[in-house]
């Protein structure tokens, strides 16, 4: 049976982790075990969030915290297609979650968000 | 008295009527919270801005009375009858106190302590002192509507959840959604607790938010937000900015701008200087002093307050502009000298044939035509706020005389010049203390009756053509014709051999002297009313009407016509001389040959397609000289719903017409109600049909 957070990890060490169910309070401990596997099984690691179909502030709090814990790891954590899960957009915006204020940038060597913010500001600026 | 303080008294006199209109709502629906906030809001605003123009005994006495209402909007006590009365009253006495800075008799001060008692006995022992008097009850600016309690306000929020916040349900975006909806708020999240996945603690709120927001809802507003959550987390509300001193400097050029504008310094030079040149958070991030999360915020409030700033002072350039109402009366004046010339200069380029005269007089009739239609419509004002005020009125006669009654109004949108509401007030309040004292009757008689113990007064207001109609209707007991009759004959207003019809009857009562009330009482006067009202009302160029049902009610209709100052006329001409009859009441010319007319004779009467039509010879109301000519016309108008004919010697069109008054000899004659100049300066009169039927 397909899981609904599913880690695979490749051979060069690179792990994807694909969504397909809600990220909110219920699934937060979920989440927090796979998050903690795949730190200790890649050196780079993919989220896919395209299927995503809910999230809270604590599904937000858990990737900061997976970023700041994969940051200080020497390690990569990525999303791919930011900006592709209206799901995840509305849950950063309700939160207020603005990148470009964000204190926590020492704390992590690259902000998850704050590409995401960039690459749509240019993306509207292209238009 | 300076123009400032005046505008405060205009400003108080305005408010004072929306308390009383909210107390009254409130007397109906006393758990209404929005009635009092409207209520709370105006008599904050007439303490605050009282005291910023030195009205200190207003601001003082209305300072007790804001904390009793305060405290109804903190529901720590209820809306009762007598609050409601009281605060009546202490409208009343606001009124007094206002009356006296412009010569009105002193307020009685001992009234004033009077109604401060009962307020004071109202406030719950454990409140009292709730709010002790300020060193200086707060200013408010001068231009501040009732609503500016609601004046912008800029919030600095600090919201630092419970971290079990989420593990007991509570989702704290849905409250930074509440605070979104009060105004322009500017959120930033911080996310620097947030611990490495090995601590993390699920179901723990680590996220909190800094948050600058502009509100005109108050404090209050924004402390709900957090009510249920205000025990448990941290929340830091301050006042940042209070809109008062909006610094809009958007037109001051720098210093490095004018050095260049100067030519002093090349703009290239300064650019480069710039670029060198470190900002004061760069450099406390520099020196560790503060963490460039906090400059962001700190930076992100700048910017949200400077934005704020720029919104009020754009919106202060579009605002609306009090003006005196002398001001405006002066304008029209002058609109009405310019009607008046313009009707000269195209009369000169109909004269003169000449092409390019006639192409500016064609420009300058169409921006006259404008000029008017904008200059007339600043003078029109909703009589609502007219109705709104004959509330308190029916509320406490009714109840001095112990009888139920509600007033009820509709139309209150429709809009009449300023002048003509001034100058119905009087008439309205004679005709409302009629129907509640002679008109409604007592409960138990209403019972007997089988009507509803709660008597009705219906205001209503509706255009018709160039006339407003307002109707004063009531549900009581209608006029007795026989009793009507029997006192007519009595006061030798008409003679027992002539007979009336019923409407015929009714109009007996605007008679000078009569009255049926067979006790003169303190409401409704002494029988000298109704007359007075007809005479006001026909000084406003109106007309009255009555109609009455026995056992089933009366209604009064005002016809008033929508402005004083200029109407559209229908210029004739009677023995050489112009005459002006309105042009809305013109429906239809016809022809009237001298054959035709001596056929008719005296008879008066017209077949027009088969319908009989009464006219008036105006050459004959006028004592015009000279032989009419071979063909008349007869101009045909609606006198109050029935077609009366004008026979005239030529029509000549419509007309615009400004109305001047008439002088002191003419001002006797009924049979014209103003006069105005024509293009080549010669007066013509304007005609009251209305009058010129009945004399006829």
């Amino acid at each position: 049976m397909k899981k609904d957070i599913s880690l695979r990890v490749k051979k060069s060490g690179e792990g994807m982790l694909s969504v397909t169910c809600g990220l909110t309070i219920e699934k937060a401990e979920e989440f927090k075990t796979v998050l903690l596997k795949a730190l200790e099984k890649t050196n780079k690691l993919v989220v896919n969030f395209k299927r995503l179909t809910d999230a809270d502030l604590t599904c937000i709090q858990l990737l900061c915290s997976a970023n700041r814990t994969f940051s200080e790891e020497n390690k990569q954590l990525l999303i791919q297609d930011k900006g592709g899960s209206d799901v995840l957009d509305k849950v950063l915006r309700d939160a207020s979650f603005n990148v470009l204020h964000c204190m926590s940038e020492k704390y992590c060597k690259k902000c998850l968000w704050k590409e995401a913010k960039q690459n749509d500001e240019n993306d509207n600026g292209s238009r | 008295m300076d123009a400032q303080k005046e505008t405060f008294m205009e400003e108080a006199r305005e408010l004072l009527v929306k308390l009383e209109s909210a107390l009254l709502e409130l007397e109906v629906v006393p758990d209404d919270t929005d009635q009092i906030d409207r209520a709370f809001r105006a008599l904050h605003t007439i303490k605050g801005s009282g005291a910023m123009f030195g009205f200190d005994d207003i601001a003082e006495f209305t300072h007790d009375i804001e904390t009793v209402f305060e405290l109804l909007r903190d529901r720590k006590i209820a809306v009762t009858g007598e609050l409601v009365s009281l605060s009546l009253s202490v409208c009343d006495q606001i009124k007094v106190m206002l009356e006296a800075y412009i010569g009105g008799p002193p307020a009685d001060k001992d009234e004033a302590e009077r109604i401060l008692m009962s307020f004071r006995e109202m406030v719950p022992e454990q409140d009292i002192g709730i709010k002790q008097p300020e060193e200086a009850p707060e200013k408010l600016h001068p231009h501040e509507e009732d609503e500016s309690l609601g004046a912008e306000v800029t919030y600095r929020i600090s919201f630092r959840p419970d971290r079990d916040i989420l593990k007991n349900g509570t989702n704290p975006i849905h409250l930074l959604n509440e605070l979104r909806a009060l105004g322009e708020c500017d959120i930033t999240a911080h996310m620097e607790e947030t611990p490495l996945l090995k601590d993390y603690a699920q179901e723990a709120c680590y996220i909190y938010w800094d948050i600058v927001l502009t509100t005109g809802r108050g404090l209050n507003a924004i402390k709900d937000v957090f009510i249920f959550v205000e025990d448990t987390s941290d929340i830091k509300i301050n006042v940042v900015d209070d809109g008062q001193d909006v610094n809009v400097s958007v037109d001051t050029k720098r210093l490095g701008e004018i050095l260049v504008d100067r030519g002093d310094v090349s703009n290239d030079k300064l650019q480069s200087m710039l670029k060198n040149q470190k900002r004061i958070g760069e450099i406390l991030v520099e020196k560790d002093v503060v963490c460039g999360g906090k400059v962001e915020v700190a930076l992100a409030e700048q910017k949200h307050v400077k934005r704020t700033h720029e919104k009020i002072w754009r919106a202060a350039q579009t605002a609306s502009v009090r003006v005196p109402a002398e001001r405006l009366d002066e304008l029209v004046d002058l609109v009405g000298e310019l009607v008046t010339v313009q009707a000269r200069l195209t009369q000169k380029a109909v004269h003169e044939n000449d092409p390019e005269l006639t192409a500016i007089a064609e420009d300058v009739e169409n921006l006259t035509g404008g000029l008017r239609d904008n200059t007339m419509s600043v003078r029109m004002i909703q009589i609502g706020i007219t109705f709104t005020s004959f509330r308190r009125l029916v509320r406490d006669l009714s109840a001095d005389l112990g009888k139920n009654i509600v007033l009820k109004t509709s139309g209150g949108e429709t809009e009449l010049d300023k002048t003509v509401i001034d100058r119905l007030n009087d008439p309205m309040v004679h005709i409302i203390r009629n129907c509640i004292d002679h008109g409604i009757e007592f409960p138990d008689v209403r019972i007997q009756s089988n009507k509803p113990e709660m008597g009705t007064i219906h205001l209503s207001a509706e255009h018709s053509g160039a006339h407003v109609l307002i109707k004063i209707s009531d549900d009581g007991a209608g006029l007795d014709p026989v009793a009507i009759m029997e006192k007519a004959e009595k006061n030798n207003i008409i003679s027992k051999e002539i007979e009336l019809s019923e409407k015929e009857i009714a109009q007996l009562v605007f008679a000078p002297g009569f009255s049926t009330a067979k006790e003169v009482t303190d409401v409704s006067g002494r029988g000298v009313g109704l007359d007075v009202v007809k005479r006001n009302v026909e000084a406003l160029r109106g007309s009255v009407d009555i109609n009455s049902k026995k056992g089933e009610g009366t209604t009064i209709t005002l016809r008033l016509p929508l402005t004083l100052a200029i109407i559209e006329g229908f210029l004739v001409e009677i023995g050489g001389d112009k005459y002006i009859l309105p042009l809305s009441s013109v429906e239809e010319c016809v022809e009237l040959r001298k054959e035709d007319s001596d056929q008719i004779g005296d008879s008066n009467i017209l077949n027009v397609r088969g319908e009989i039509i009464p006219y008036v010879r105006l050459r004959k109301s006028f004592e015009s000289l000279g032989e009419p000519p071979e063909l008349e016309h007869v101009v045909i108008t609606d006198v109050n719903g029935d077609r009366v004919g004008f026979v005239v010697d030529n029509v000549i069109g419509s007309y615009q017409t400004v109305i001047k008054s008439l002088g002191r000899a003419m001002r006797q004659s009924e049979d014209v109600s103003g006069a105005t100049i024509l293009g080549d300066g010669t007066v013509a009169l304007i005609l009251n049909i209305d009058k010129l039927v009945k004399a006829a």
